[in-house]
């Protein structure tokens, strides 16, 4: 009968010094007896004839030799063979991690007399692995440092927040009704009101002497700074190219009348029109001083959300699991609604939540508040003000509808654009990706509360969906200049399972 | 005459705003404000100026040419230097491979930098294309930083002249 292949017979002549893996002798004391070539390679040993070395030579730590030593005969005491102990070893300069896997030899009476086994270099996959651990040690710890930190920081914002209140309250009588950064337009009407009142101010204290008595007062560069800051108040929207530099420049240029007219020496000029240049140079200060700190309010606040949101972020999967709960999508809209409110108040944005269809949803409270909360911490932070005149403040839209077994919660904006590629490549979700026209304005942000929402809707066997299209169509052109400067209909409605309908 | 001066940063109406104030109220300068790298080729080609002052980390504005670079590196302004890859193109535009060239009238003694970013990698740059004029962005800078860095411009500049040559004068400002 023919022979066929591979036989029982191959495996029973096979010589097993041939593996690729070394294969080894030794007596109890580690002399190597045999050693096949794949050994022999590994321990950079004579390829050919006897051996004269032994494998606690090559022990990086010889100590760990007795213990191994102690460790078989243990096993072999219980009928047991090494498995897969892992060995430290090193050759000449290359430190070198094997598997070991051995059986213990003994004489006729029982007593231990050497090993035979095989040994597989694992050095790489090892260093990996051990790359891979003390990475994650480090990733554990710089997420406990960075939890630490954003939490100090966060305390620290509050401070701010808090002297900024002060400072804000403390501009008495308030020209604006609330701590609400103010319209572009308010600003502009009452830095023309008071930047008129300051130039007539100078204008009175140049007619109200003749030359000698106005060059005893103040030496005359002062003087034609003074005529040169006039006619910069009553032309200031030509000079100043940007709107929103108006008033840190007219800030600047009352506190440099201010402190000409500290310099004022005494006795020369009408006194009155002295008294009147100060006060509308403090009037002018003190109001773009009130514009600056409640800008610089809602700044802190929007900073103070974005650690928070990434605190929250980075800890998240280090909570134990909390159970999911069956939750109303109204209570969840207006939890996220009342958490935004201060943050909404500050940048003067209306949140419109009448239209919810309200349906219980099976969700783990903090993540799904979480990531609504990132939904509507954007549209609140995206939104320009939508009507033509810009009188009323703008809103954002929170909407629910059921359709299908599905709720449908709808976050919409009229203001900065999504991206179309941005939308069609997915790269809006990516973590830490900012949508290209995101810093209009200097908004914050991390580049995580997309990533989070979509993660947490999937978690909940949800969905994300983002759509962006311009509101006005100024123009339809995409290659246009004009058409990512057109304020863009943003909606991010993340759809859930309705409870119990998984 | 007043000083013409362009100044790249995309932070001049937020965070820096501080520092527009000075320069607007002293009348003597003409400042122009390109917030991005399209906005100041565009500005750089229409208009000669006396001083530049540039930041290192700016978004691309529309130019396909600075958006395939800022995609390139990762769409991250902190990475993709485009302020540095300005400089690049203002002084080897036409080897750099961009579709547009820099005006000619533009040389490394009418630009100074002004950034957040401060390694060696970014001076050894300014080094090698010749721009002397430096000046790391921190907090405790007065708002006038910006007209003292016009004012090294000019004076670079201005040495330049008395000196009666186009190139170094081999006096780091």
């Amino acid at each position: 009968m023919k022979e066929t292949y591979p036989s029982k017979a191959q495996f029973n002549d096979f010589d097993f010094r041939e593996l690729p893996i070394g294969v080894y002798m030794t007596s109890l004391d580690g002399q190597f007896i045999v050693a096949n070539r794949a050994m022999r390679q590994m321990l950079k040993l004579p390829l050919a004839g006897d051996l004269d070395a032994n494998i606690t030579q090559f022990y990086a730590n010889p100590e760990d030799r007795e213990a191994a030593i102690q460790a078989a005969v243990k096993l072999a005491k219980q009928g047991k063979n090494v498995e897969r102990g892992i060995l430290f070893l090193r050759v000449g300069e290359r430190e070198l991690y094997v598997e070991d896997y051995c059986k213990i030899l003994q004489d006729d009476n029982g007593q231990a007399t050497g090993f035979v086994g095989c040994m597989v270099d694992i050095t790489n996959d090892y260093e990996t692995k051990q790359h891979e651990k003390e990475l994650q040690e480090r990733v554990e710890e710089l997420r406990f440092d960075i939890g630490r930190i954003l939490h100090a920081n966060t305390t620290t914002l509050m401070m701010v927040k808090q002297t900024l209140d002060a400072v804000a309250e403390a501009f008495e009588p308030k020209p604006y009704r609330d701590m609400a950064v103010p319209q572009a337009e308010e600003v502009e009407s009452i830095l023309t009101e008071q930047g008129n009142l300051l130039a007539s101010a100078i204008d009175r204290l140049l007619q109200s002497a003749d030359e000698a008595r106005r060059l005893k007062a103040l030496p005359e560069n002062h003087w034609a700074k003074l005529q040169g800051f006039s006619d910069f108040l009553r032309e200031y929207k030509e000079r100043i190219p940007t709107p929103e530099l108006y008033p840190v420049t007219l800030r600047k240029l009352a506190n440099e009348v201010g402190q000409i007219h500290a310099a004022i020496a005494p006795g020369h000029l009408s006194r009155e029109s002295v008294r009147e240049l100060q006060n509308s140079a403090w009037h002018l200060e003190r109001l773009t001083n009130l514009i600056e700190v409640l800008e610089t309010r809602a700044a802190v606040i929007q900073m103070d959300y974005t650690i928070h949101s990434l605190r929250e972020f980075i800890t998240t999967d280090k909570r134990e699991d909390i159970p999911r709960k069956n939750m109303s999508v109204k209570a969840l809209i207006e939890e996220c609604a009342r958490r935004m409110a201060e943050y909404a108040r500050s940048l003067k944005i209306d949140i419109d939540h009448k239209e919810v269809e309200d349906a219980d949803v099976n969700v783990v409270e903090q993540d799904m508040i979480r990531a609504l909360n990132n939904l509507l911490h954007n549209a609140i932070k995206y939104s320009w003000r939508r009507d033509p005149e810009r009188t009323k403040p703008a809103w954002v839209s929170v909407r629910a509808n059921v359709v299908g077994g599905q709720v449908h919660i709808e976050f919409e904006n009229w203001g900065v654009p999504v991206k179309r590629e941005e939308i069609e490549t997915g790269k809006i979700f990516e973590l830490g990706y900012r949508g290209e026209l995101s810093k209009d304005r200097g908004r914050l942000g991390t580049g995580i509360g997309l990533t989070d929402a979509r993660r947490v809707a999937e978690a909940h066997g949800g969905r994300l969906e983002i759509e962006s299209h311009p509101a006005l169509r100024v123009t339809r052109n995409e290659k246009s200049e004009k058409y990512y400067r057109q304020p863009f209909l943003t909606k991010v409605t993340m759809i859930l399972p309705v409870a119990g309908r998984t | 005459m007043k000083i013409k001066v362009l100044w790249v940063e995309d932070s001049a109406r937020l965070e820096l705003r501080k520092l527009t104030g000075p320069i607007y109220i002293s009348g003597n300068y003409d400042m122009n404000l390109a917030e991005d790298a399209t906005s100041a080729v565009r500005y750089l080609q229409s208009k000669v100026y006396d001083a530049v002052v540039l930041d290192m980390r700016l978004p691309p504005g529309i130019d396909d040419y600075w958006i395939n670079i800022y995609r390139d590196r990762g769409e991250d302004k902190a990475d993709a230097r485009l302020g540095l890859e300005l400089a690049g193109w203002m002084f080897n535009g036409r080897s750099a491979n961009a579709p547009f060239s820099p005006p000619g009238w533009l040389t490394p003694y009418h630009v100074g930098v002004f950034t957040v970013e401060n390694d060696n990698s970014v001076h050894s740059k300014l080094n090698e294309l010749g721009i002397r004029v430096f000046q790391h962005k921190t907090a405790g800078l007065a708002d006038t930083i910006l007209i003292d860095i016009i004012k090294r411009i000019v004076e670079q500049g201005a040495g330049l002249v008395r000196a009666g040559k186009g190139e170094s004068d081999g006096n780091p400002v």
